[in-house]
């Protein structure tokens, strides 16, 4: 930390941070599908459905393209649309008599496609019910997968259907969590000058570390409950990374406890350090290690796909990174501040006791 | 760091130990105590129930043989006999024998509980591998918590409180893997076992690292 | 009046059914579920207040030390 000049850092973590919660905040979502007005279907009838979309001009383009898909060969296509509105749109299926594969109850999605917003989907929008004696007949089922697709680039984030507009939230909560481990690390590295040479000026480093690393670690428990609250239903659904991380700051709390318990002396500043070095240690298998072996709501564990993957496209990368290394500047900024006061304290004390 | 001092501190630890016959005893009787309340509430504890409760007792005896393990050598009293030792050394055989207290008070509260409350365990073997390894895990980590609890008033007390979060990983897969030593038809349960393997491999890593620096103090 | 009232409704639709009136279109999940991502950023400013006054607390009394000196 001494190549880095004592302002320069502050400047650039309140830069980062500007970027990030002003591009966070101010880029738009892709267009997709919020909703559809049914969500069963019989076989064999005309339906005519009324599709719901978010951030969609669908008066700017005359090209809509609807499909019903079941699985990856079979589609149906909508054969007429009628747009409502920007954000509505009504289409018409002719659903055939007969399911193409051997299955009473087929789940279907929605696909909606034009050169203006491109493609949209909603998965699972409803399910298509067959007559009791049904039999299986592929004919009128499209069997080609669906082609030319209008890949608009956008500058846009992705659209989860549950996460709607709080997708922003990666940038707001993930990294508080990120933060938190690098700040641990750091304090972990001083526990280790500590414990080499016995200069008790990390301890008072190591204490605002361990300080601002909890105080991240609890915002990002809050946050993390707020989101939870609208995507999952409730503020804690006992999901095992949200137990985990419950967990790893009860250790920084024993942190404090054991700080507390102990007179001020050499002899406390080698065990308070001693004792960073293993929580930081410990916590690393419970926030990655044991999430990844049971299933977990989280992206990352369990069946879920890998953090990285869909949930965060290239254009969301473009904030997340200079979201984590803006928060954790922050953080060692807000430390340093703890850290200066406790030296001018001690420093204090010192004078008074001569 | 030779086999003979290893020993010789064993040794001295198991003569420490069996000199003040009632602490060890107390410890049986306290497993034989809870045994039987369990029955008096339970009769016959379904099989999970069953398991939660062994290892309750086994964390409890854990902590009390822990919480005593560096008592008598952060004081004056042996402080010249230590003064010649590797810390490592010592540091392996207070593991050791925290470990074999550990061991014989698990296998003979199992003995109790299926005399008392009937024996559900159907793979004796994976079950015997999980105490082995669960109790090793516990005296490693108390071994290493109890060092750094020492230098406070309540030791005790902090110990309990700086363990529980790292115990509880422990506890996860051993309470997993003996439920798999239960139930007639378990699945894959090799993946507890690696994380119970690599908690206690990173706990003693940390006490080589940390143990000596903590000694000195 | 109006907003007394639909509280009112508000809790005794929960008290009688156990049910929360059309929790779907309630002001959090409004906009795509904007304010969630608001609320969000709100909870970290109030952490940084917080952090300020503390450090404002404790800035005091080493004033005061120093005065007393």
């Amino acid at each position: 930390m001494k190549l880095i000049k004592q302002k320069t850092y502050k400047i650039l973590a309140v830069i980062i941070l500007l970027y990030v919660i002003g591009f966070g905040m101010l880029v738009p979502l892709r267009p997709g599908i919020m909703k559809i007005d049914i969500f069963r279907a019989e076989m064999g009838n005309t339906v005519t459905i009324l599709i719901e979309a978010y951030n969609s001009t669908f008066t700017k383009s005359e090209d809509h393209r609807i499909w019903m898909r079941l699985n990856n060969e079979h589609f149906l296509k909508a054969n007429s649309f009628e747009v409502v509105n920007n954000r509505q749109l009504k289409a018409t299926f002719d659903i055939p008599e007969n399911p193409p594969f051997d299955q009473r109850i087929i789940p279907a999605s929605i696909i909606l496609d034009n050169s203006f917003d491109g493609t949209m989907v909603l998965p699972d929008a409803l399910s298509l019910v067959g007559d009791e004696n049904y039999t299986v007949q592929a004919e009128p089922w499209l069997l080609q997968p669906i082609s030319d697709l209008n890949m608009r680039w956008a500058y846009a984030f992705p659209w989860r259907n549950i996460l709607e507009e709080t997708i922003r939230n990666t940038y707001f909560h993930v990294p508080l969590w990120f933060g938190m481990v690098l700040i641990f690390l750091l304090s972990a590295v001083y526990s280790v000058k500590l414990i080499r040479t016995d200069n008790s000026i990390y301890e008072s480093r190591i204490f605002s570390l361990n300080l601002i690393g909890t105080v991240y670690g609890l915002l990002g428990i809050f946050t993390g409950a707020v989101w939870a609250r609208y995507t999952w239903g409730a503020y804690w659904s006992g999901d095992i990374k949200q137990d985990m991380a419950a967990i790893c700051l009860l250790i920084f709390f024993a942190y404090f406890l054991l700080r507390s318990s102990m007179p001020e002396s050499k002899k406390r500043d080698r065990i308070t350090a001693a004792y960073t070095i293993f929580a930081f240690v410990a916590i690393i298998p419970l926030l990655y290690i044991i999430p990844r072996m049971q299933p977990s709501l989280h992206p990352g564990s369990g069946g879920n796909p890998g953090f990285g993957g869909e949930d965060l496209d290239n254009t969301m990368r473009t904030i997340f990174y200079p979201a984590v290394i803006g928060w954790t500047i922050f953080a060692y900024w807000l430390s340093d501040i703890i850290f200066r006061i406790k030296e001018i304290d001690k420093k204090l004390k010192d004078r008074v006791y001569e | 760091m030779t086999f003979a001092g290893f020993r010789n501190i064993v040794n001295h630890e198991f003569k420490l130990e069996f000199r003040q016959k009632f602490s060890f005893a107390a410890q049986l009787l306290y497993v034989a105590a809870v045994v039987f309340i369990i029955y008096l509430s339970f009769f016959e504890p379904e099989t999970l129930v069953w398991n939660s409760l062994f290892w309750i007792i086994m964390v409890f005896s854990g902590l009390q043989g822990g919480a005593t393990a560096f008592n008598r050598e952060f004081g004056n009293s042996s402080l010249f006999y230590y003064q010649y030792c590797d810390p490592l050394l010592i540091y392996f055989a207070k593991i050791f024998s925290v470990w074999i207290k550990l061991l014989i008070l698990g296998f003979v509260s199992w003995f109790i509980m299926s005399v008392i409350l009937g024996d559900p365990v159907l793979n004796k073997s994976l079950f015997m591998v999980t105490l082995i390894l669960g109790s090793l895990g516990f005296a490693s980590l108390f071994s290493f918590l109890s060092a750094i609890a020492i230098g406070s008033g309540n030791s005790g007390l902090l110990l309990a409180v700086l363990s529980f979060p790292v115990l509880l990983p422990i506890l996860l897969s051993v309470i997993n893997l003996s439920v798999s030593a239960m139930i007639p038809n378990p699945g894959d349960s090799s993946g507890y076992l690696m994380t119970l393997i690599s908690v206690i491999l990173i706990v003693f890593a940390l006490g080589i690292l940390l143990f000596p620096f903590l000694w000195r103090s | 009046m109006n907003l007394l009232f639909a509280i009112y409704q508000i809790l005794l639709n929960y008290i009688l059914f156990n049910t929360t009136v059309n929790p779907v279109n309630d002001f959090m999940r409004s906009i795509g579920k904007i304010w969630v991502v608001v609320a969000s950023l709100l909870i970290i400013f109030i952490a940084i207040v917080l952090f300020l006054f503390l450090v404002e607390r404790k800035l005091s009394k080493i004033e005061k030390e120093l005065e007393d000196e």
